[in-house]
């Protein structure tokens, strides 16, 4: 199967700050990747660092578009790439569009032939009832959801090989992201992309995503097929914590932004299976099953035991009220 | 935050900025010559002296004498205190009506409060000029005519920005909690209203100080400035002009003097500007 | 359009206010038009006075003043005999026009130019020298710089006039003297406009269109930018009015500014009125263009309600 983006050891640093480290994954044709971590992993920072739109950084490591190096493409073979290539769905549809700008004039400008009726098509395509009141108003005259569907009208219109959705229904009511999740499908199936989504919501990534990477710290902690089996501590106690928003809350709040972590694993003050070695060596990846899962505790022969510790664990009346206190 | 801490705060902001630092040396140096460089000086700012006349800068007069002898070098100190007196004292004036006018408009609300910013555009709209052309004609020039005549057209300024910042704050949870926690309105205005405003007051006055000077220099290249023997730097500029092709000395000291000072309060102001903004992001 | 018909009302309201304040400011300064040059006896001035209607009652002369203003007649000049004040205003306005429209078109054209490549350079050394030299040219009084222009280009090296107005070349100096503070200022503003906006989030989608840089700077970019300086318009116009009293003072052109001076001390009535009030006019219909024009740009802002 085709790949449509390869990214290999991708470390950023912002003003001289490191962001993210080793970063490798692989997104094929027709396939939807899902990066799921909570808010200040550095999710967002690798979708603008994936597409170089981000200010002031400094890159080491390669990220190949179809066999080319894309950080080493100068501006023209980069411009090109932009427009026919890649499109990315920013987090903020308000701020994803220019103000005095129509609506219409917005989405022409990423067709390679100036046409009205192929606009007009696409904000149907999406969802948008009055195509051609739309294609005349401005941003700030159509409804929140409306916007999301322009922006992700605005990222069809090339046809791209590659998507990258950073939370594309974060201000989207039930019912419409629903409707935005076949869209996604039907637009994999009919255009053969792969989608690389950025998500803090578990169960957007397990409607529409084919395979899963959890970050944490700005490092990857875990790639798996199937989000429900994952392996690492830090991911099931995620998961445990969906059906109540507050503990997610409470567990966002305690990392704060940029936790990146020199040495040790970036999860270790917080995970209740932490041993010395956690806090003083990064683990390497394990498989397991179907994940790939960076955690020392699969180094140790008693992994499973310890596992079921952990479920007990985060079920109990304890781990609630540790977190609480935080 | 408390007072303390937001200014060690500033201060450590407005430290990086090197631009701010070199107006803050500028006028600090500015600031010395104005209050003691005259002990420094043989001369005195009216001392006449036919014999010299329009001499160019020497050893003996560092920059030269004016049309009555006198050293300019002296006259432009003492120019520097009256401009800055004149400058500080409209500030200071325009901050009192600013702040009273904006605080009562934002604090009340309502009709009161359109009322008052209504009159305010209104006051706006008037070429201040004339407002102040007219004030010095019916009040006299003097020193007192200039700083009323002065703070009259800056004051809408500070009100605006006073109103705006109360506006801002007065609708902020920590004051609707210390009210709930049945804190008096003296203590809500001393203790958390005043901190949270001070820094662009003091911004914006860093501002209001340089166009004030820049006023009295306009105001007195009309004629309509203080009263010989009594320069200011505006003075000194008008006196000179006449001979501006034959003892151009006369001018440029005075008035690279004014640019100077103007100068170092805007990068002064700017900084603090600066400064404040990174708190707010 | 409620929009349009709440800022006319303030318009006139502020007008009204205006021709009122200096109607009655006027009367309060002490002295008399007619008492400058010699001691004139008592009949004299008294015929003199009700020639003018000036013993009128005070509620009077200022209803015939409305009236007057309704028909655009601001009354007669009481110094310069047989000159009415809007013949005065005719002949005068015409120059100080110009300068006024030459020093808006350097300081639009150049500060939005300089604000431009500021921006983009602004973490390189062309970006300091830009922050100092805008510094540098608002904290520069603009009759300070017309004398140092003056004294280098026409004093010494001769190579544009000094005073008066025979010609275009005589605007020069006067414009960009003019044109200085505002060009800084304008300079200034772009730049920190364009600086956030380029870091927005449209910004980066634009790019990802694969559009070019050009193309993203004067479509996306620039038009946004372009919005606080339609603002700036309005007290833009209010400096060049005052400063242009002073230029006009300084290269010797026949403008309206120091009509404006020479009224005051002359205690010429009706000529001081009729200044302050063209004057006060134009700035205010100005800043009500300016309104409309934002409103017209600005999408945002909604012209029907």
């Amino acid at each position: 199967m085709k790949k449509i983006l390869d990214v290999k050891n991708l470390s950023v640093a912002l003003q001289n700050k490191q962001i993210l480290k080793n970063i490798n994954f692989c997104l094929y044709e027709k396939k939807t990747l899902a990066i799921i971590g909570e808010s200040g992993c550095g999710k967002t920072t690798l979708a603008l660092a994936i597409v170089k739109l981000l200010s002031n950084a400094t890159y080491e490591g390669e990220i190949f578009l179809e066999n080319e190096d894309f950080l080493k493409q100068d501006k023209v073979k980069t411009q090109t790439i932009y427009k026919n290539y890649l499109s990315i769905i920013f987090q903020d549809p308000l701020a994803s569009l220019n103000p005095i700008m129509k609506i219409g004039k917005q989405i022409i400008e990423a067709l390679k032939i100036q046409d009205e009726a192929k606009v007009l098509t696409l904000l149907s395509a999406v969802g948008i009832e009055n195509a051609k009141q739309c294609y005349h108003q401005y941003p700030h005259e159509i409804s929140g959801g409306m916007r999301q569907r322009v922006v992700i009208a605005i990222a069809l219109a090339k046809n791209p090989k590659l998507i990258i959705a950073d939370e594309p229904t974060a201000s989207i009511d039930p019912i419409r992201k629903t409707k935005i999740i076949e869209l996604f499908k039907e637009i994999q199936k009919q255009y053969a992309s792969g989608i690389l989504l950025i998500t803090h919501d578990i169960e957007l990534a397990n409607n529409l995503a084919d395979n899963f990477i959890v970050m944490y710290g700005g490092t990857i902690i875990e790639k798996t097929q199937n989000l429900y089996s994952a392996k690492h501590p830090y991911t099931i106690l995620l998961l445990n914590c969906v059906p109540s928003i507050k503990k997610e809350k409470k567990l966002a709040n305690i990392s704060g932004l940029s936790s990146f972590c020199e040495n040790g694993c970036a999860f270790a003050d917080r995970c209740p299976l932490a041993i010395s070695l956690c806090k003083t060596k990064k683990p390497p990846f394990f498989k397991v099953e179907h994940s790939e899962v960076a955690c020392w505790l699969y180094n140790m022969p008693n992994a499973t035991q310890n596992l079921q510790k952990l479920l007990d664990y985060a079920q109990s009346k304890e781990y609630n009220e540790i977190f609480s206190k935080n | 935050m408390t007072t303390n801490l937001y200014l060690k705060y500033t201060w450590q902001q407005f430290k990086k900025n090197k631009a701010a630092l070199y107006g803050l040396i500028l006028l600090g140096i500015i600031l010395l010559l104005a209050a003691f460089g005259s002990c420094f000086s043989p001369y005195t700012y009216c001392g006449i002296d036919m014999d010299n006349k329009n001499l160019p800068p020497s050893f003996l007069h560092l920059f030269g004498t004016d049309e009555l002898g006198r050293d300019v070098f002296t006259r432009c100190l003492f120019g520097i205190r009256i401009s800055l007196f004149v400058g500080i004292m409209a500030a200071l004036l325009d901050l009192l009506i600013g702040v009273v006018w904006g605080s009562i408009a934002a604090f009340f609300g309502g009709i009161l409060d359109e009322v008052m910013m209504r009159l305010c555009d209104t006051f706006y709209a008037i070429p201040h000029l004339l407002i102040v052309i007219m004030l010095m004609i019916v009040m006299g020039p003097g020193l007192l005519t200039i700083i009323t005549a002065l703070a009259l057209s800056g004051w809408i300024n500070m009100a605006r920005i006073v109103r705006g910042q109360i506006l801002q704050i007065k609708n902020m949870e920590f004051i609707k909690a210390s009210l709930a926690l049945g804190a008096s309105k003296k203590r809500i205005i001393f203790k958390h209203l005043l901190p949270n405003i001070s820094g662009p007051i003091i911004a914006t006055m860093t501002l209001t100080i340089p166009s004030a000077i820049f006023a009295e220099a306009f105001l007195s290249f009309l004629g309509l400035g203080v009263q010989a023997p009594i320069a200011s730097l505006g003075v000194m500029v008008n006196d000179a002009l006449c001979a501006l092709r034959y003892y151009p000395w006369r001018l440029f000291f005075p008035a690279g003097i004014i640019i100077m000072l103007m100068l170092a309060f805007n990068l002064i102001g700017d900084g603090l500007h600066k400064a404040m903004d990174v708190k707010q992001t | 359009m409620p929009y349009f018909f709440k800022k006319f009302i303030m318009l006139a309201l502020t007008l009204f206010l205006i021709i009122t304040i200096t109607f009655f400011l006027m009367k309060i300064i002490p002295g008399n038009p007619f008492s400058q040059e010699q001691d004139i006896p008592p009949e004299i001035m008294q015929s003199l006075y009700s020639y003018y209607g000036l013993d009128k009652p005070l509620l009077e002369q200022y209803w015939q003043y409305l009236k007057g203003v309704a028909s655009f007649d601001l009354g007669p000049s009481l110094v310069y005999e047989g000159q009415r004040v809007t013949d005065i205003i005719k002949n005068c306005f015409p120059i100080s026009c110009f300068l006024g429209i030459e020093a808006l078109i350097l300081a639009i054209f150049f500060g939005s130019t300089l604000g431009i490549l500021s921006a983009f350079y602004h973490k390189k050394w062309q970006g300091h020298m830009s922050f100092f030299l805008s510094t540098l040219g608002i904290s520069m009084p603009s009759f300070l710089l017309a004398t140092f222009l003056q004294y280098i280009f026409s004093m010494k090296l001769n190579l544009l006039p000094v005073a008066c107005f025979h010609g275009f070349e005589y605007s020069i100096l006067p414009a960009i003297s003019l044109a200085a503070l505002p060009t800084a200022y304008i300079t200034k503003l772009i730049k920190s406009t364009m600086i956030e906006i380029l870091n927005q989030d449209f910004i980066k989608m634009a790019y990802s269109k694969g559009l070019s840089q050009t193309t993203i700077i004067l479509k996306h970019a620039l038009p946004n930018a372009i919005l606080p300086v339609i603002s700036y318009l309005g007290p833009l116009t209010a400096y060049a009015i005052t400063g242009s009293f002073i230029i006009e003072k300084i290269f010797g052109i026949p403008g309206l500014g120091q009509w404006l001076i020479t009224s005051v001390s002359n205690r010429d009535y009706p000529l001081i009125l009729g200044l302050t009030l063209f004057f006060s006019v134009l700035l205010i219909t100005f800043n009500f263009l300016v309104d409309i024009i934002y409103a017209i740009v600005d999408p945002r802002i909604k012209l029907k309600q």
